[in-house]
């Protein structure tokens, strides 16, 4: 167990490396110049060629690009991501403080996602061709071609303009405002989040949940005369979960990009509203050090997936062991 | 084994409970007075206001964006600001004159004005914090404003370490000398506003890239009447009262959050935002909304094209006319700004006395246009590029109607939609045709267009690059000459040239517009948009 831990793990790192290599090139063939972008042309008096040129200097973008990747990654093993072009401050420190809302979101979103998906898939499954899952179906098909940004819209225009239940937009009243206050803010995008990733989950809980119905050994079960309360409960669940683990795991990214998307919209202060101010601000550093972390997070993903799969399906370990 | 993946299960689901968990009690999570639960702007005494971008600090050196100098107004003060009725207002100085030759400038200085530390704030101030605009070293990005002040040169080439021209001579007077006449300079001091820092707080800061300092981050002495308490989150600011403030203030704190102004417009509806900007398309709205207030006056700034003439593709006087003559802009100020602006035939559009009546006026004619072009032998295969930063409707809108109406002439117009990034790089290497932009504060004193059309300025302000000798003696002649009468002729002519040479090309002036909630009293609108906290220690909220 402990040497495929250590071989994905080996993996990751070349991989991660390569990404970096990767992103570090599309970055600087993004059009448009960082320094001529700091010294704005229509509020900038006096010498601006020259005002540019210190810019690049400063910023080492004079420097060939080898010279450039060399400088960021060895502060990057450091845990130093560099500094924000446009507010000069780290990166880390930009980054952590961007974490917690975002976690903040996700991590909620993800709870209500599966409190809401896998049961009703589960239950879809067990009531299959009947009202209820015909129910859950169409409910889980919206939740999946809708998009987001849509419901986030009618959901701010209703909770928020219409009935004035919730408020529309931030993270936070001015000021902080308490736990009440911040649970309040946190309903809308996160119930959105979570109500469009509960659409895969209804999906694969289902399409689980049925599979293992079919099996041989629930007929055995049912034969023994086992109740069908045990039946499911005890057989047919566990054994349907199993699957669902490994998709959480690898959908928790998609959670990430529908953050980006929920930030935006909600005008939450977390890593995807960072992301796309830097993308327009030409901030390199920070879009390298986002990039990165959420690089970092799918093999994360993935690796977990892997590992939690292999310790729970003994058959994963031993073919994985083997090749 | 049941047992076992159970186990495992329940496991990865409490550790996602968890993180949950943990991600809901994050560090910025304050039990401060404000109770929860209501979603209006907490607290009696206070209000919540709104950055149209996310702001970066508050260095008045770097080259100022919007969401900076709104924060600024609250933390730091100045000498002089552009006052709503168009004219300059006293602030840190009493008065001030100019000697009759225009070459000297005194400031009388309040004498009853304390940093927020209990220090107390004098000339030497002043004469520290103008030092550090003049100086390159420090990464200012008004060096540029005082190129004429004696010994800036000096200063520039590293001969000198202050300006010689910068004077205390004593704790409450400051003079600024200079090598040639200014009788506008007052004009380079309030857009943007020079704010003044703390002597004894900033010279301990090393001086070489002093502009991007972390103290502007987090600046610990204020002067301004609400002085920065903490960062709430990246794009919440919270201010609070000066304790050592000048005059009795009627608020306690105040935040500056930055939204866009859509988001912004349904907080207005909440209540959970006390003061916007607001859309041209949704005045309508704003205005039939209860315990809203909307304020409107005429924009001191111009949406414009803007071309580089040293690249010469537009060098023909009579190609820029016709391409003025080809854009209906009447039409544009109705159809993109809903009516909420005017159309102007030169940069300068105030104040009264610098407007003279024969201007001629660029009315919508196709005809003369192509009649113009025949003239200049245009050919139209010559590609016109509209450079743009896509993705404000106003402009986008704009610029698309400009291209059909030029390509109706004969003009091959083509959008170029550009990022900001490479619109900064396009202009860096005087490479674009017909940019759009919008700027400025154009009414106060003609000498305002110098920034952006004397030879001087090239490779700096002016961005066009536009040098035209006659138009350079006049611009110079205007500012060294005291007689109104004087300078009202001269500037009657230079804007009589730039009337007819169109060195810019000015599609509109747009009404500033904003909206406060009936709770925040005392607020006036300024035209200019960034100095919308002008008077921000005036404000109070309605019981």
């Amino acid at each position: 167990m402990l040497s495929f831990i250590i071989r994905r793990l080996a993996i990751s790192v070349v991989v991660l490396a390569g990404i970096s290599v990767l992103l570090f090139v599309l970055l600087q063939l993004m059009p448009g110049d960082p320094a001529e972008m700091m010294v704005d042309p229509f509020s900038f008096s006096g010498d601006r060629a020259a005002a540019v040129q210190q810019r690049r200097e400063e910023l080492g973008l004079d420097q060939s690009l080898f010279v450039q990747y060399v400088r960021w990654i060895g502060e990057f093993v450091q845990g130093n991501l560099g500094f924000s072009y446009s507010t000069q401050r780290p990166v880390t420190e930009i980054m952590l403080e961007r974490f917690g809302p975002t976690a903040r979101l996700m991590g909620t979103g993800l709870v209500i996602a599966l409190l809401v998906g896998i049961p009703v898939g589960i239950l879809a499954a067990m009531r299959r061709n009947t009202a209820v899952d015909y129910g859950a179906t169409v409910l889980s098909l919206i939740a999946i071609s809708i998009p987001s940004f849509f419901v986030a819209l009618i959901g701010i225009y209703v909770f928020g303009l219409k009935l004035g239940w919730l408020p529309t937009a931030g993270i936070n009243s001015a000021g902080g405002g308490g736990l009440a206050d911040s649970l309040r803010h946190l309903v809308l995008p996160a119930g959105i989040l979570g109500f469009a990733l509960a659409g895969p989950y209804v999906r694969y809980a289902r399409a689980a949940m049925l599979e293992v119905l079919g099996q041989d050994y629930l007929t055995t079960a049912r034969s023994k005369g086992l109740a069908r309360r045990r039946v499911i409960g005890r057989h047919a669940l566990h054994n349907a979960l199993i699957p669902l683990v490994t998709v959480v795991a690898v959908q928790i990214p998609t959670l990430f990009a529908g953050a980006v998307i929920i930030e935006q919209i909600f005008a939450w202060p977390g890593m995807g509203r960072m992301a796309l101010d830097a993308v327009r601000a030409r901030d390199y550093p920070i879009l390298l050090g986002f990039v990165m972390a959420v690089a970092v997070l799918v093999l994360l993903c993935n690796l977990i997936a892997d590992i939690a799969y292999a310790i729970i399906d003994p058959r994963i370990r031993l073919s994985g062991a083997r090749a | 084994m049941i047992g076992r993946r159970n186990r495992s299960i329940a496991a990865a689901l409490a550790g996602l409970a968890l993180l949950a968990a943990a991600a809901c009690s994050g560090p910025d999570e304050d039990t401060g007075s404000t109770g929860g639960g209501s979603g209006a702007p907490a607290g009696d005494r206070e209000v919540t206001v709104q950055l149209y971008q996310a702001p970066r600090g508050f260095s008045p050196l770097l080259a100022s964006i919007g969401p900076d100098h709104l924060m600024e107004q609250l933390h730091w003060d100045s000498l002089v600001s552009a006052t709503p009725d168009g004219e300059y207002g006293a602030r840190l100085a009493e008065s001030w004159e100019v000697s009759p030759g225009g070459t000297t400038w005194t400031f009388q200085l309040r004498d009853d004005v304390v940093w927020s530390d209990g220090e107390p704030f004098t000339a030497d101030d002043v004469v520290f914090t103008y030092n550090l605009y003049a100086n390159p070293a420090t990464g200012s990005a008004y060096a540029g404003k005082f190129g004429t002040v004696t010994g800036a040169a000096a200063l520039a080439d590293g001969t000198a370490d202050s300006v010689a021209g910068f004077q205390a001579p004593d704790e409450h007077t400051f003079v600024i000398q200079l090598d040639q006449p200014n009788v506008a300079l007052l004009d380079e001091l309030v857009q943007p506003i020079l704010f003044i820092l703390p002597e004894h707080v900033v010279s301990e800061l090393p001086l070489e890239g002093l502009a991007e300092n972390p103290f502007f981050r987090e600046p610990t002495v204020g002067l301004g009447p609400y002085v920065f308490q903490r960062w709430v989150t990246d794009d919440q600011v919270e201010f609070a009262a000066n304790p050592e403030y000048r005059d009795e203030l009627g608020l306690d704190r105040i935040f500056t959050q930055y939204v866009t102004t859509d988001v912004a417009s349904a907080q207005l509806e909440t209540g959970e935002i006390d003061f916007a900007q607001v859309a041209a398309p949704d005045v309508a709205r704003v205005e039939g909304l209860d315990g809203v207030t909307l304020h409107r006056a005429e924009g001191p700034g111009v949406l414009a094209l803007h071309t580089a003439h040293d690249s010469g593709k537009l060098a023909d006087p009579r190609v820029r006319q016709a391409i003025m003559y080809a854009i209906d802009r009447e039409a544009l100020v109705e159809e993109v700004l809903s009516g909420e602006g005017k159309v102007i035939d030169t940069l300068v559009h105030g104040p009264e006395w610098a407007m003279p009546d024969d201007l001629v006026h660029y009315g919508y004619d196709p005809d003369k246009a192509r009649e113009l072009l025949a003239e200049a032998g245009w050919d139209p295969a010559t590609e016109v590029r509209l450079e743009i930063v896509p993705g404000q409707r106003d402009r986008d809108t704009a610029t698309t109607i400009v291209a059909a109406q030029l390509q109706e002439v004969g003009i091959n117009a083509q959008v170029q939609p550009y990022e900001a990034a490479q619109l900064s790089e396009s202009i860096g290497k005087r490479d674009f045709d017909l940019l759009i932009s919008g700027y400025g504060l154009f009414t106060i004193d003609p000498a305002s267009m110098n920034a952006r059309l004397t030879c001087a300025q090239v490779g700096g302000a002016n961005i066009s690059a536009y040098c035209n000798e006659e138009l350079d003696a006049l611009l110079q002649q205007g500012v060294a000459t005291t007689d109104q009468a004087e300078r009202e002729e001269i500037y009657a002519q230079a804007q009589r040239i730039v009337n007819e040479e169109v060195p810019i090309f000015v599609l509109y002036v747009p009404n500033t517009l904003a909206a406060t909630s009936d709770r925040l009293q005392g607020f006036e609108l300024n035209p200019s948009t960034v100095d919308a906290f002008w008077n921000a220690a005036e404000w109070t909220v309605s019981s």
